[in-house]
């Protein structure tokens, strides 16, 4: 494949060792003559010094030939003129890019990102996680689709301890996917029985998915 | 957006494996460079007689102009297929398919005539071999021999290489250390301008010389394979530069030290092993030249046949060649169908070989294409200004009022050379012009009607 990856920040930096490392063919744009050193000494990738908006660097970078961008850099405005251009003047079939704000994230989606990667919602998640039980992890979640996936650590005195799955008595829209305990990885029927410690991956719509979370990790005495 | 649709753009799914270190890079530039002065040596000696040292200086000079150039092209572009790229980006496909075509004649030349080489210095230790039919057969067979090696994949190619490289600079080293300390006679004191040598002889025995240093081009064929091309290319350029041009001068030095010019011209099959007999312990010196010359030549010979399929494999990538030449073996992911091709060629040149004509139409060709590399480069630096170079050619001329363009000045003196030596060998090697034109005609015909059939598909 041949990849362009526009920032040779710190994320660019490791998608482009990533890439490197797995023989893809890749091309780096950035504006900083050193970085382009550093990229084009270090890794198995050719750079263009300049700027993501700007069509000239992009065309010498051909990107017209490429079959994915990483628009990376930690300025939205030239991420989101990049995704622009890539699927409207290069037809690049595959477009990711880097939202340092939140309020971004519509404008790259609508301006033709395939994918939108927001640093910062990704740290309130796991900041959002750490303030939670220490038996509650939210894996993801899909603002657009209301949807959800939580890992819950059964607790030593959780109610549903020696419950099977028929027994959970689990909210509508929300669903057992997988259980990780001592038999190892098992996708739970519902015979299946939760035992303490089990991790138990509760997955569905959001509410329901809140709701499935308060049952498993009920306490006995409550 | 499926995983199925990934890839789409790039018609060639395989890739060659970036798997050439410093090593390898350095062995494939200097194994054809290197070479060059076991081939030539005694070949220049007839016509540049005490004053070869100094047509392998001239030759040199020209040479590290355009390495240099291809030291930045190289590093920036590190695809497969050198000149050719550098010329398309520049010029279009037209010029990038001259650059190639060329090329091709030199690397179809270059395994022949090595060949050739290799085996007069076989018959160095086998006296029957330098004569018929075992001369062209053994050729033959080496040739053969090499094809099997390359089609194994570029891993077996550069190791192999790497390994007789450096058994050859070693040893060659060692041999004129111990020239120079058991007792040197200065060449110039042999020179008498005018009558040994003439001016045309001077001159005509530098466009031989020129042939020595042939080779760089291999290099930059080479960049795709080659890990992190950007560090690794410019200082493989410099490493083979700096040995050749010391060796060939400092090797061409003692040997019209210590062996009488005309009678190093006459041993134009084994020139170097001929140097060492005139050594102390010459019959061990002698055969050890013998056998570096022999390894070096294989690998020079190897190096043509390594060039040819890349070259191939470039030209069909970019629509230039049929693509089914350029397609790479599914398990060894080498472009087999071009080496088994233009090892045809290679066979039929060895088996029927003329020295003397394999060094005009090696000059011919690649000259010609240097000259448009150097002037790509040029072109490259107004065209491609946002390209990052990790080297970059020093020295710049400004031009211009407006728009100031900076002339990069090696480049210039790269294509100013080599457009010399070339309309030099053009004027004087009357065998060489008729042949090397014939096929720069028969490629342009070849391109026009595979070019013309393809059309109402490129629209």
């Amino acid at each position: 494949m041949y990849i362009v990856v526009i920032g040779a920040g710190h994320v660019g930096l490791h998608l482009i060792q990533s890439f490197s490392q797995r023989g893809e063919r890749i091309a780096v744009i950035d504006k900083s003559e050193r970085k382009c050193r550093h990229v084009s000494t270090t890794f198995d990738a050719v750079a263009f010094v300049g700027s993501g908006k700007d069509r000239r660097v992009l065309r010498s970078a051909e990107l017209e030939k490429a079959d994915m961008l990483f628009a990376v850099t930690d300025n939205d405005l030239v991420n989101l003129a990049a995704c622009r251009m890539a699927k409207k003047d290069f037809a690049v079939p595959y477009v990711v890019a880097l939202a340092n704000s939140p309020r971004r994230k519509e404008e790259l989606k609508d301006a033709g990102a395939d994918a939108v990667i927001c640093p910062l919602d990704e740290a309130i998640r796991l900041v959002e996680n750490a303030l939670r039980t220490p038996n509650v992890s939210v894996l993801f979640i899909d603002p657009e689709e209301d949807c959800k996936l939580v890992r819950v650590t059964i607790p030593l005195n959780a109610s549903v301890a020696g419950k099977t799955v028929r027994h959970l008595d689990l909210p509508p829209g929300c669903k057992v996917g997988l259980i990780c305990g001592r038999n190892g990885l098992v996708f739970p029927d519902k015979g299946t029985q939760i035992a303490v410690h089990d991790q138990v991956f509760l997955l569905g719509a959001r509410e329901a998915v809140d709701d499935g979370v308060r049952k498993l990790t009920m306490s006995e005495l409550a | 957006m499926d995983a199925d649709s990934m890839g789409q753009h790039e018609p060639f799914r395989l890739r060659l494996r970036r798997d050439v270190g410093l090593l390898g890079s350095f062995s494939f530039g200097y194994a054809d460079v290197g070479a060059g002065i076991y081939l030539t040596l005694g070949l220049v000696a007839q016509f540049s007689g005490p004053a070869t040292p100094l047509s392998f200086a001239v030759a040199s000079l020209a040479y590290l102009f355009t390495a240099l150039s291809y030291a930045e092209l190289a590093s920036s572009f590190p695809e497969a297929g050198g000149g050719l790229i550098y010329s398309e980006k520049a010029f279009g496909k037209l010029a990038a398919f001259i650059t190639a075509w060329c090329l091709l004649l030199d690397y179809v030349v270059t395994t022949s005539i090595f060949a050739l080489a290799a085996v007069g210095y076989m018959g160095y230790f086998l006296p029957a071999l330098h004569g018929d039919p075992y001369f062209s057969l053994a050729a033959l067979l080496l040739v053969s021999g090499l094809v099997v090696v390359n089609c194994l994949g570029v891993r077996e190619s550069a190791g192999f290489s790497a390994a007789l490289v450096l058994l050859d600079v070693s040893g060659i080293t060692l041999v004129i250390l111990a020239g120079y300390l058991a007792g040197f006679r200065p060449f110039w004191e042999q020179i008498n301008w005018g009558t040994t040598p003439d001016l045309n002889g001077f001159l005509y025995g530098s466009s031989i010389a020129m042939a020595s240093f042939l080779g760089i081009e291999v290099i930059s064929q080479t960049a795709e394979e080659t890990k992190v091309a950007g560090r690794t290319i410019p200082r493989a350029v410099f490493l083979v530069s700096a040995a050749v041009v010391v060796i060939s001068i400092a090797f061409s030095s003692l040997a019209v030290g210590v062996v009488p010019w005309n009678i190093l011209g006459q041993s134009y099959k084994d020139p170097a092993a001929i140097v060492a007999e005139y050594l102390p312990y010459g019959r061990i010196f002698g055969a050890w030249l013998g056998l570096m010359g022999m390894t070096v030549c294989i690998v020079a010979a190897n190096a043509g046949i390594v060039g040819v399929s890349r070259m191939a494999f470039s030209m069909s990538r970019e629509g230039l060649l049929p693509r089914w030449l350029g397609s790479l073996h599914r398990k060894y992911r080498v472009p087999y169908r071009a080496i088994i091709l233009f090892a045809s060629i290679q066979l039929l040149l060895a088996y029927t070989g003329h020295m003397g004509l394999s060094a005009d139409l090696y000059n011919f060709g690649a000259l010609l294409s240097y000259m448009l590399v150097n002037l790509a480069l040029i072109a490259l630096r107004r065209k491609d200004p946002s390209r990052f170079r990790p080297f970059k050619l020093p020295g710049t001329i400004k031009l211009g009022h407006g728009q100031r363009f900076e002339m990069p000045l090696i480049a210039l003196l790269g294509f100013v050379s080599c457009g010399f030596v070339w309309t030099l060998v053009v004027l004087t090697h009357e065998t060489g012009r008729l042949i090397g034109f014939l096929w720069l005609g028969l490629g342009l015909l070849l391109y026009y009607l595979y070019r013309r059939s393809r059309s109402p598909k490129l629209e």
